[in-house]
């Protein structure tokens, strides 16, 4: 009678070996789903009458290949949007006016009655002022963006200091977009507003003074019908 | 009442000199604000170049560093030449 092994070395424990083919497959799939991705955004943009690019001092950006926040594996963004430049008018105004301001009080000769040290310090600080208040308007109208991807709508907003609202609508989950492009100036600079009626409880998601909003109107049908097309081939 | 000499020359520059310092730290308090504001501009900038990728995140970062080092310098400036 054999005794049983008290010991068994490493060598004869037979371990099953999981085989690298399901790595490999996964990866191919990936690399097939990524692919396809990228065929089905090129006809949709065929389509719609567009092509890789930037314009506007990139408010109106096609596939920009810029990745943003919760962005997923599989989604590629199809059109980047901001503000149209335009609407930036207002401020670099004021801070044009407020870059020529202590020259005006220079001329004036208001200045001579306060002693030189505080109207140089005066200088500074304003001219800090106006450099912070350009910078702080130019973020704002740099990251506010909205986003339109394969598969949703991305609304990144700042409202103040360190307020930051985003706002996502699956682009199965939309009802029929809108726009409002009206008034002598948006018609001469070509922008308008967006509008997106989500199903989803959280209401309405807005694109507001991007530029072309006809063209975004007609990409995001595009992108949803396909989005359709594509889950009644899966069921 | 005589009052010495002295002492009419502290009266003196108490009131030619006393709205100077008052001035002085009413630029220093508003000067610091402006310096707190700007610190919480570099926390902002973090956010926001974290939302979206960028060529132009690190200048946009870089600039707010600096906008802030140069308020706390405007500080500086304020306490030691005012």
């Amino acid at each position: 009678m054999r005794m049983p092994d008290v010991y068994v070395s490493k060598e004869e424990v037979s371990v099953p070996k999981t085989s690298p083919e399901p790595m490999v497959k996964k990866l191919n799939n990936k690399a097939e789903v990524k692919e396809k991705v990228k065929n089905t955004i090129q006809q949709v943009l065929e389509r719609s009458g567009e092509h890789k690019r930037h314009l506007m001092f990139h408010s109106y950006v096609v596939t920009p290949e810029k990745r943003f926040i919760s962005e997923q594996d599989d989604e590629e963004v199809v059109l980047l949007l901001r503000a149209h430049p335009i609407t930036n008018l207002r401020w670099i105004i004021l801070v044009g006016l407020m870059l020529v301001l202590p020259q005006v009080l220079d001329s004036t000769g208001v200045v001579d009655l306060v002693s030189v040290k505080y109207v140089f310090m005066g200088k500074l600080a304003w001219y800090l002022l106006t450099l912070g208040i350009a910078f702080e308007k130019f973020l704002n109208w740099y990251y506010s963006v909205f986003i339109i991807t394969n598969e949703r709508l991305v609304d990144i907003d700042f409202k103040n200091l360190l307020y930051r609202v985003v706002a996502y609508a699956n682009l199965n989950h939309i009802e029929e977009p809108s726009m409002v492009a009206g008034g002598f100036i948006r018609s001469i600079f070509h922008y308008g507003d967006v509008f997106v009626a989500t199903a989803a409880e959280q209401g309405n998601i807005e694109g507001l003074a991007v530029p072309y909003p006809d063209r975004v109107i007609r990409i995001i049908s595009e992108l949803s019908e396909e989005l359709e097309k594509d889950r009644n081939l899966h069921n | 009442m005589n009052l010495p000499i002295e002492k009419i020359d502290q009266i003196n520059s108490l009131i030619t000199d006393g709205p100077m310092v008052l001035i002085k730290w009413f630029f220093v308090i508003g000067l610091a604000m402006y310096a707190f504001f700007s610190l919480v501009v570099t926390r902002q900038v973090k956010i926001m170049t974290q939302s979206i990728e960028s060529e132009v995140n690190i200048a946009v970062k870089l600039f707010g560093w600096v906008h802030f080092l140069l308020s706390v310098l405007l500080v500086i400036a304020a306490v030691v030449l005012l």
